[in-house]
């Protein structure tokens, strides 16, 4: 059998997808990595180091590391995707339709955007999560608030390169609706320099986010987010070093991963492009 | 001149929308400051009337607003919650310390970013870039608290090297305020040993805030030299006998720079959310500290303060790198 070509590309990219097939499977079903609850709490086991019962030891409360990092895939990425997803899916389609519109509003889009891409996203995701709430979620409106701009300017420019060529021509003069037009002609062939955006940013949503939990406004406990687990272990850190080193090895292979396969499916479906500008 | 009047309306709709949408969102909060002014439990209706009167809070939302912003361009950004003194003294107090952090890391991020870009873009292919090309993006999937809490375990814990935070051991009494850099002040004082004292404190925060910008430092350079290592210009330098090194850093170097320099610019602005995170870690007393300080004790006439300040900084370091280019390659001049 032969690999998808996305993973043919060396070791690096294999493990890569290796790594992140492990996650999703991780997300779907965490009771086939480990049989202990990652919130059973045993305060006789507390802080024990890395054993065969434990294989990452246990934390303040006796919890196993290994299930709470297992159990800590799913809101760690999901948060991740679905703020990627959203800002994704939104800006795209505003810059879609912008793209689309004409000048005037075109303008207006450029001017709108260059706002949100000014925002300091940290700083902002900071004031945001601290007065509506703190939680995953409000770190993710947050984010999602200022990120679909650089989805719009992106979309945008790719509708300017293909508004004008020949299929798009041939489909007005087969009398097609501009709806159909822009969702079935113009959407599929803008699509992939944002695909290629929205795996690399996954990388970037990851570090983000756990950065804020990391900042105390993320993911609450006892939610074992990946972030909020390294936070927690710092308390703990010169004693207990193993509590804080493995939930940030786990951020940094997934995201890792992520950057590996996103650079890779940047060059399957772009061979011209070159390693460097990340908008 | 232009092109700061040009982004000015830009500057100003950021902070005014950041500051509506913050202070908005504020005044919604459970907990009502009138009854906390009027001295809480002991307070009768007509006394919480009369503070809620005294601060202004029976006014509608966009007076109060007015009132802030107002306040705010004079340098008023209302007292901390926490300490009560005025949020603008404490802004004076920790932001040196910030900005000594962040130049430390953006210099040593761009003295070792640009070479290293130079020498993959130079050797492209081969095992310099083959090497530094993957260490980049290593780098940069490392989340930096992780890396910096790492590095405490190890220069810390382990060797006993550095020390684990702070700017200046407990129980030093540091030098006259001139510049508020203790690098600075230290010199200027002639205290060697409090230099010494300082830059050990400091070597830990700015190497692991500078990772953040020295990956993609490093990839931009070698991007922007690839770009242009094959330009007839390079070849007839190396043809009129020049050396590869001048070469590189005088023709070349000097070429690659617009985006370069814009990178380092942005990374300055990004280096502001690095600041934050990096300033937890290493308790190193800045406005990153002083930022989640608040958060942690909804303290938010100080958040907002912060929010507003940074904003503006943000902006202007880009405005500032648009206004670099003209003088970095004539093409952009008009």
């Amino acid at each position: 059998m032969r690999l998808p070509r996305v993973l043919r590309g060396g070791p690096l990219v294999v493990g890569s997808g290796v790594v992140l097939l492990v996650l999703v499977a991780m997300m779907l079903a965490p009771g086939a990595f480990t049989r202990r609850d990652p919130n059973a709490i045993q305060f006789l086991e507390r802080l024990a180091p890395p054993s065969f019962a434990h294989p990452l030891g246990t934390d303040e409360s006796g919890r196993d590391l290994w299930a709470r990092v297992v159990y800590g895939a799913r809101p760690t990425l999901a948060a991740a995707v679905s703020l990627i997803v959203i800002a994704g899916a939104f800006g795209s389609l505003v810059g879609l339709l912008i793209g689309a519109a004409g000048r005037t509003a075109d303008l207006w889009l450029m001017r709108v955007t260059e706002f949100f891409l000014a925002f300091p996203q940290i700083v902002w995701a900071l004031a945001f999560a601290t007065v509506v709430g703190r939680g995953l979620v409000s770190c993710v409106v947050a984010l999602a608030i200022t990120w679909w701009a650089q989805y719009a300017r992106l979309m945008r420019g790719q509708v300017l390169v293909h508004r004008e060529r020949e299929f798009i021509l041939t489909a007005r003069a087969l009398g097609q609706r501009q709806w159909r037009i822009l969702l079935f002609h113009l959407l599929p062939n803008c699509l992939s320099p944002v695909l290629v955006k929205a795996t690399i940013d996954v990388s970037l949503a990851i570090l983000l986010l756990a950065a804020l939990s990391f900042l105390g406004v993320g993911a609450q406990p006892p939610l074992p987010e990946w972030g909020a687990m390294v936070t927690i272990g710092r308390k703990y850190l010169l004693d207990y070093p193993w509590y804080a080193t493995f939930p940030g090895l786990a951020i940094f292979l997934t995201v890792l991963s992520f950057n590996v396969l996103g650079e890779r499916v940047r060059d399957v479906l772009d061979p011209q492009s070159r390693v460097g500008e990340r908008a | 001149m232009t092109l700061v009047l040009k982004r000015l309306p830009l500057l100003i709709a950021l902070l005014a929308a950041i500051s509506a949408a913050v202070f908005t969102l504020t005044q919604f909060l459970p907990g009502d400051p009138a009854f906390v002014a009027a001295g809480g439990g002991e307070a009768t209706p007509e006394m919480v009337a009369h503070a809620r009167e005294r601060l202004g809070l029976d006014k509608p939302l966009w007076v109060r607003y007015l009132y802030y912003v107002g306040n705010a361009v004079r340098g008023d950004f209302g007292n901390s919650i926490v300490n009560r003194k005025p949020v603008i003294d404490d802004l004076r107090t920790y932001w040196p310390a910030s900005l000594e952090l962040a130049l430390a890391a953006i210099a040593i991020s761009a003295l070792i970013g640009i070479p290293l870009g130079l020498a993959s873009a130079a050797w492209a292919g081969r095992w310099p870039d083959r090497l530094i090309t993957p260490a980049s993006v290593f780098l940069g999937s490392m989340p930096v608290f992780w890396l910096g809490l790492m590095a405490v375990l190890v220069f810390y814990r382990q060797l006993d090297l550095l020390p684990a935070g702070g700017r200046l051991t407990v129980g030093l009494a540091p030098p006259p305020t001139r510049t508020g850099l203790l690098l600075v002040d230290s010199l200027i004082a002639g205290q060697g040993r409090l230099f010494a004292d300082a830059l050990r404190h400091l070597i830990l925060p700015a190497v692991i805030l500078s990772v953040i910008s020295l990956a993609m430092i490093t990839r931009v350079t070698r991007a922007a030299m690839l770009d242009i290592l094959h330009e007839d210009y390079l070849r007839t330098a190396r043809a009129k006998g020049l050396s590869e090194g001048v070469v590189l850093f005088k023709h070349a170097l000097r070429n690659a720079s617009v985006p370069i320099v814009t990178i380092v610019g942005l990374q300055l602005g990004q280096l502001i959310g690095g600041v934050v995170v990096t300033e937890t870690i290493f308790s190193w007393p800045g406005l990153g500290l002083y930022a989640v300080t608040a958060v942690e004790n909804q303290d938010y006439p100080a958040l907002l303060a912060f929010t507003l300040i940074t904003t503006a900084v943000y902006v202007t370091i880009n405005v500032f790198v648009d206004l670099l280019y003209p003088l970095l390659s004539p093409v952009t001049r008009r």
